[in-house]
């Protein structure tokens, strides 16, 4: 999936606020920081910012308008609390309540938002 | 949001993990791979499952690819493609083995301290590489000429190893960058140009593999090639497999293998290096140009004058040597007519075969590798999947997140159990 050229000059008004959130590339005593240390910085920055977007991504995904079918009898299921899940992505973790249902008959949950 | 219930990792970590998993030396070292080069904290064990599961999802995609290919109509079978595939310009088939070890240490084998020192866990793999070529078709020989690359001079060394003839060269020897450059022009001969390559590698015999190997090119139109070939080093095992599964395919027997005969032969009727090197460029030029019956007569000739071997003839006996080149040639005379393959534009080695099967292993085997029946499998075929030129594990990720179904595996299992 590609962004947009609106979207990718966007983002890149973001990382000037970042940045000077990050302040001047030097260490406290005034060192200037290593090539390495800049891009160890970065990363743990942009795997942040990865994660979080990941996060409220997730928790934006629309809720299904019908009662979730069971796969297996295809009779509705019954709403239950949703189940906690954490998932290791390639930029740190993100949990997030996945919605489950419960089908009485043949008495086994299913999580619809999941397929 | 095509995640499977199981999942603990997005699908892009777990597109790494199997990765890691099947590229990697071993599961150990994927662990590694995966913590300095994906700065991914994933055990080796959880690799190990990840594998498992997905290496047994790509066997049920391959039994249900073979499958369908068997329901479809006989003349589909052996002249249709699916729709959406380009056959290729020269169809190539190649076959061969390779080894790893198997112990199934739940079944009541012997203790493996007294096994293993027999060897009895080295095991066969079945490798199939399915070649997708492009080449001109000639009207008369391109290459009517024995090439230098394939004189004595050049080629001893390398012929002395194929055909274990007291050469120098041990195969710990060749770089690794030799395993993998190797191409069907790399001897000097004029061939066809490898446009991609798909692997398949299992450890089922040669009668299942045939079957899995030739569904499989189906899928990749070859079935629609105007120009088909089986290379192989003549096995018969193998040459079995192409007369069932690729029997309209043209059958090439390997010139570095019918080459490493003469050699063999060669220095057994000749009593010093320049004889030898004489001796082999001839009977290596008349290979070459398709006089195959002309280096049999030579050779039966030979053996009148040493006699016929004794019964208990070892391997290095002269006249057994003999023997079994014109053995060698005789059976497979019908696939040495190298210059109708030229002008065909086939390829003359399986050198690629043989640099498959090296890549193929370097996972798979070694003194210190046990693989149970069902490991071995989904690692030979995982690593047959990464090594295919088409990425059909790209398509995999694809399917498998539009098939995730919000219940779990284990239990979509039983319900097709009990139903």
């Amino acid at each position: 999936m590609g962004l947009s050229a609106s979207k990718k000059q966007l983002v890149r008004q973001k990382v000037q606020e970042i940045r000077e959130l990050l302040g001047n590339p030097v260490h406290p005593d005034g060192r200037p920081k290593t090539f390495a240390e800049l891009e160890d910085e970065c990363i743990e920055v942009g795997d942040l910012l990865s994660a979080a977007m990941l996060q409220e991504l997730v928790a934006l995904v629309p809720d299904s308008t019908e009662l979730p079918c069971c796969p297996t009898c295809q009779r509705p299921g019954e709403k239950c609390p949703g189940e906690p899940r954490i998932l290791q992505t390639d930029r740190g973790e993100v949990s997030w309540l996945e919605p489950s249902y419960y089908c009485t008959s043949c008495r086994q949950s299913f999580f619809p938002e999941v397929g | 949001m095509g995640l499977a219930v199981e999942d603990t990792v997005s699908p892009r970590v777990l597109a790494k993990m199997i990765w890691a998993g099947t590229m990697s030396a071993s599961s150990d070292a994927a662990n590694q791979d995966l913590k300095h080069l994906a700065n991914l904290a994933i055990s080796d064990e959880r690799v190990r499952r990840a594998c498992h599961h997905v290496g047994s999802d790509r066997i049920d995609a391959h039994q249900r690819l073979e499958e369908a290919l068997q329901s479809k109509p006989l003349l589909e079978v052996i002249h249709g493609k699916p729709t959406d595939v380009q056959a290729p310009e020269i169809a190539c088939v190649m076959g061969d083995g390779g080894r790893y070890q198997q112990l199934d240490r739940r079944s009541k084998a012997p203790k493996r301290s007294a096994s293993a020192r027999k060897g009895e866990h080295w095991k066969e793999s079945r490798i199939g590489l399915l070649a997708s070529m492009s080449g001109t078709l000639h009207d008369s020989d391109p290459q009517p000429q024995l090439p230098p690359e394939l004189s004595y001079q050049a080629m001893a060394e390398k012929l002395a190893e194929i055909g274990k003839t007291g050469g120098k060269l041990d195969s710990a020897d060749v770089p690794p960058e030799a395993e993998t450059t190797c191409s069907p022009d790399s001897t000097g001969l004029v061939g066809p140009t490898l446009e991609s390559r798909h692997v398949v590698a299992s450890r089922q015999n040669w009668e299942d593999f045939g079957p899995l190997l030739a569904s499989q090119a189906w899928y990749l139109g070859f079935a629609a090639a105007s120009r088909k070939v089986f290379v192989s080093d003549g096995s018969a095992s193998i040459e079995k497999m192409q007369r069932t599964c690729f029997s309209d395919y043209i059958s090439v027997l390997d010139i570095l293998h019918a080459l490493s005969y003469s050699l063999a032969a060669a220095r057994a009727v000749s009593s010093d290096e320049d004889a030898t090197q004489r001796t082999y460029d001839r009977w290596a030029a008349k290979i070459w140009e398709g006089r195959v019956e002309d280096v049999i007569d030579e050779l039966t000739a030979y053996g009148s004058k040493l006699g016929p071997p004794p019964p208990d003839a070892s391997g290095d006996d002269p006249s057994e040597i003999l023997r079994t080149s014109c053995v060698y040639y005789e059976n497979h005379a019908d696939r040495m007519d190298y210059p109708s393959y030229r002008r065909l534009g086939f390829p003359l080695t399986s050198s690629l075969m043989e640099s498959t099967v090296k890549q193929v292993s370097r996972r798979v085997k070694g003194t210190e590798k046990y693989w149970s029946s069902q490991g071995g499998e989904i690692m030979l075929r995982l690593r047959g999947e990464y090594l295919s030129d088409n990425e059909p594990m790209r398509n995999y990720w694809t399917q498998r997140s539009r098939d995730a179904c919000g219940t779990r595996t284990y239990r979509a299992h039983a319900q097709s159990v009990y139903n």
